[in-house]
């Protein structure tokens, strides 16, 4: 994979105060990068990169407890699906399939994916990093933008000030590193959907995850944006699940498709909404589709506004611009592999984090192994 | 660096990107809190197996050519994630310690991983020590150290130059050649090929202060015997063993011998009509008159005092120091044999008798001339008549076992053939594992010297230019071509 590194950060300004300067900035910073084969200098919004320095300055000589069992353990995505997740839904009608079929196009397929990690314990908190990839089909080729590892620091005790800079106003009961980390996510992840948005046009973007949001908080106010942006550009998001929690009885609504190996859509979203529409917000219109010949069914959500015409339409283009090995977009795929952290990646993060900012690292023994030994009962005595 | 494991004197040591060691190479574990250091040299180079490196990788090679772009890396971790990647895992093996400053061999203690540390280790701290009285330039090491051991560490001592066909042996025999005859030294080379006869010319064909030292002999033209200065034994030997006289012929051999030498006229010529004359079964007669007529044929026999050689005398004519080079070049192994038979005959008798104090044998080939008997011979007996001989070959399985596990110099030339490797891998001075994985990767003119040479502490050198008519170099039908690329 080839590629240039560039360190420089642009003066941009902060995400959430002064949206639109900061977008304008990345628009450009986008712009050159899809529109140019040299590429252009790329940029992070100063107030990211400004949040992730002051956050890990506070930790300057401080022991980090690094995991020695850590291998690649990508913080996982946190859907919004655990409130309720069995359906009642009947036999599906081979009527209510719609089949698909490839048809080419020249409209450009970009993917966003972010991962984040905790790279070990603090005295007072932990440190995470965060990376993201856009990856952009067109004209046959694939490029990509990637962003990070950018580090940071959580507090064990955070306050609402601490992620003001990055326009986050957590909940009292989001005061925690978990869910800190998913808003931080979230916003950078956000930031990068919009961006493209901003820059592409008649465009398919595609998210990994779903287009749900809680109904209370900022999740939605920023899910709309994202999707208000694509529609002034005339794109259309498609965001794919790759684990659904949604279930009819025992079984995976995915398992809807089993018996259809030809691509496909199904329309499940009047039977979503209605049973889950008291605790969550559906932006999207939920379907689950196999996208290839006996490729794998996943739950895709299609923005809401979409007209059904224009959905089809761009499922059928979709399918038949972009590779979709095994069902899965070779974008999403290529952004996902591209922002994902494996142990190389957090032992380089922790070597740095320990040479620029003098945090000293201190293995975290495992409990049971130090305790019992070659005895212990629990997985890690067997690493 | 910092030590990851070890194993007997196995170490392995983790090395970062920027710390520039090779195979071959010393390291020193410094041991702080106890102020002792262990002495390892490194046998191989491999990348240290990092957590996550496939995934790395694979997500690197996955879509390489096929996905371009770009990373915006403010806090320049890429350049982390890069070092590691290009993290090297050193093979080593443990060859002594320093105890306070002094050599030691107590190698037995474990440096800490924590309080060591481990730095490349300057070469001339071990050379240092190889000696000052008879020293020559045996080439420099890839840091650019000169290595000047002693020649004394060839001095009764049992030596093997070998490696792959244009690695550089001969190249590296004739700088031992040169050296101990400027340093006043005998010494025979038996040269199958007459590479060496110009050892005293320059590469311009200029005559080098060597030159009156080298002397060239070719078997049947300067290089003839009258039988008295033979012996029986000697005659009977070549007859035997390098022309495969029947045993009862011997017998016949003897008396006819024994009465010649009672008459006094132990020549060639009555030798010859005494066999015609003898009584005796015509069968034996005629197999003694078929060897009769071989050794007459080789020219190595004659009459005339005045062209017959004397070792003795040429060895006491030129006591600065001297190279006899057996020239045995398209010569027949019948002939060699027999020039191989007589010489080192004619030789252990002037070393016996004290006429002459010591010798060093180079001996190319050797297989091609040396009978099967003479091997155990010049490992012991010869050896302490002051018989030392090099070996030189590219062929390792010509010489036998015994040899290598007795040498106690060994110079070793690239070989890739495993078969190879392994046969050379007997040698005692050290451990199979360093010879195998450095030899494979030795290129030509660079050799691993083990033994008392380097005080056993085996070393990778280059191998000293020298600046003679080496006429050992490959003659190729395309030479203008090659010269061109």
């Amino acid at each position: 994979m080839s590629r240039r590194t560039h360190q420089c950060v642009s003066a941009s300004t902060m995400l959430e105060r002064e949206p639109d300067n900061a977008f304008q900035q990345t628009q450009q910073t986008l712009s050159s990068f899809l529109q140019d084969d040299t590429l252009g200098i790329e940029t992070l919004p100063e107030s990211f990169v400004e949040f992730c320095q002051r956050s890990i300055k506070s930790t300057r000589g401080e022991f980090l407890y690094t995991d020695p069992l850590l291998t690649t353990t990508s913080s996982p995505r946190a859907e919004l699906e655990e409130e309720t997740s069995s359906l009642d839904l009947g036999e599906v009608d081979e009527h209510d399939i719609i089949p698909l079929t490839p048809k080419p196009s020249t409209k450009p397929v970009a993917a966003i994916d972010t991962s984040t990690i905790k790279l070990g314990e603090l005295e007072d908190g932990s440190l995470c990093a965060i990376r993201g990839a856009i990856v952009l089909l067109e004209n046959h080729r694939y490029r990509y933008i990637r962003y990070g590892p950018l580090v940071f620091s959580v507090s064990s005790f955070p306050t609402r000030d601490d992620f003001a800079q990055l326009g986050i106003t957590p909940a009292l009961n989001e005061l925690n590193v978990e869910c800190l980390l998913k808003r931080v996510r979230d916003t950078f992840e956000r930031w990068l959907q919009v961006s493209i948005n901003r820059t592409l046009r008649d465009a398919f973007v595609l998210l990994d995850g779903s287009l749900m949001a809680g109904t209370s908080g900022n999740s939605s106010r920023e899910l709309e944006r994202t999707l208000n942006a694509a529609r002034q550009a005339r794109n259309l998001i498609i965001a794919i699940s790759k684990n659904t929690k949604l279930r009819i009885g025992d079984k995976p609504i995915t398992n809807l498709l089993d018996t259809f190996k030809k691509p496909c859509l199904l329309d499940i979203d009047t039977q979503i909404v209605r049973q889950f529409s008291h605790s969550l917000r559906f932006l999207g219109r939920v379907f689950v589709g196999k996208l290839a010949n006996s490729g794998f069914p996943f739950r895709i959500d299609v923005d809401r506004n979409a007209e059904t015409e224009a959905i089809l339409d761009g499922f059928h283009e979709l399918i038949g611009t972009e590779i979709v090995d095994q069902g899965y977009p070779e974008t999403l795929r290529i952004a996902h592999i591209l922002s994902t952290f494996t142990a190389t990646d957090v032992l380089a993060i922790q070597a740095f984090a320990a040479s620029r900012f003098g945090i000293q690292l201190i293995p975290k023994t495992a409990l049971r192994r130090s305790l019992f030994g070659p005895f212990g009962t629990g997985w890690e005595s067997w690493h | 660096m910092k030590i990851l494991r070890k194993e007997g004197d196995d170490i392995q040591l983790l090395c970062f990107p920027e710390e520039n060691v090779a195979k071959g190479d010393y390291v020193l574990i410094h041991d702080v809190s106890s102020e002792r250091s262990l002495i390892a040299q490194i046998i191989d180079v491999q990348y240290a197996n990092i957590p996550g490196i496939l995934e790395d990788l694979l997500r690197d090679g996955i879509s390489e050519n096929a996905v371009t772009g770009n990373d915006v890396d403010p806090f320049k971790v890429a350049s982390q994630i890069e070092v590691l990647k290009d993290t090297r895992l050193l093979v080593a093996k443990i060859r002594g310690a320093l105890d306070h400053g002094r050599l030691s061999h107590e190698v037995s203690w474990l440096p800490s991983r924590t309080h060591s540390q481990v730095m490349a280790m300057p070469i001339g701290f071990l050379t240092d020590t190889l000696g000052s009285h008879h020293t020559f330039e045996l080439g420099s090491t890839c840091r650019s150290t000169i290595i000047r051991p002693d020649l004394t560490a060839l001095d009764g001592r049992l030596n093997i130059v070998t490696g792959r066909k244009g690695t550089g042996k001969s190249h590296l025999s004739k700088l031992l050649v040169t050296s101990l005859v400027n340093e006043g030294a005998p010494v025979v080379v038996l040269d199958v090929n007459g590479e060496y006869v110009n050892l005293g010319n320059g590469s311009d064909g200029r005559q080098m202060h060597a030159f009156p030292k080298i002397l060239s002999l070719i078997p049947g033209i300067n290089l003839r015997f009258n039988l008295s200065q033979v012996g029986l034994g000697t005659l009977l030997g070549i007859l035997v063993h390098a022309l495969a006289l029947p045993e009862n012929s011997a017998r016949v051999f003897t008396r006819i011998w024994h009465e010649l030498e009672q008459e006094n006229s132990l020549t060639m010529a009555a030798l010859g009509s005494a066999i015609v004359n003898f009584g005796c079964h015509d069968s034996i007669k005629d197999a003694l008159q078929a060897r009769f007529n071989t050794l007459e044929d080789s020219g190595l026999f004659s009459d005339d005092p005045r062209v017959s050689i004397r070792l003795e005398e040429v060895f006491r004519n030129h006591q600065s120091g001297c190279a006899l080079i057996v020239n045995m070049k398209n010569q027949h192994a019948t002939m060699r044999r027999i020039t191989v038979e007589l010489l080192i005959s004619k030789l252990t008798d002037l070393l016996s008798t004290q006429k002459l104090k010591a010798l060093f044998l180079f001996a190319e080939e050797a297989h091609l001339y040396l009978r099967e008997t003479y091997w155990d011979d010049i490992v012991t007996r010869m050896r302490h008549l002051g018989l030392f001989t090099t070996f030189v070959t590219n062929q390792p399985d010509t010489v036998q076992n015994s040899i290598y596990r007795q040498a106690d110099n060994v110079f070793l030339f690239n070989f890739s053939n495993d078969h190879d490797l392994e046969v050379v891998s007997k040698v005692a001075k050290v451990d199979a594992d360093t010879i195998k994985l450095i030899v494979r990767d030795l290129p030509p003119h660079r050799c691993l010297v083990v033994g008392d040479m380097v005080g056993n502490f085996p070393l990778v050198v280059n191998v000293k230019p020298l600046d003679v008519q080496t006429m050992g170099a490959t003659r190729y039908f395309f030479q203008d071509q090659l010269a061109a690329t």
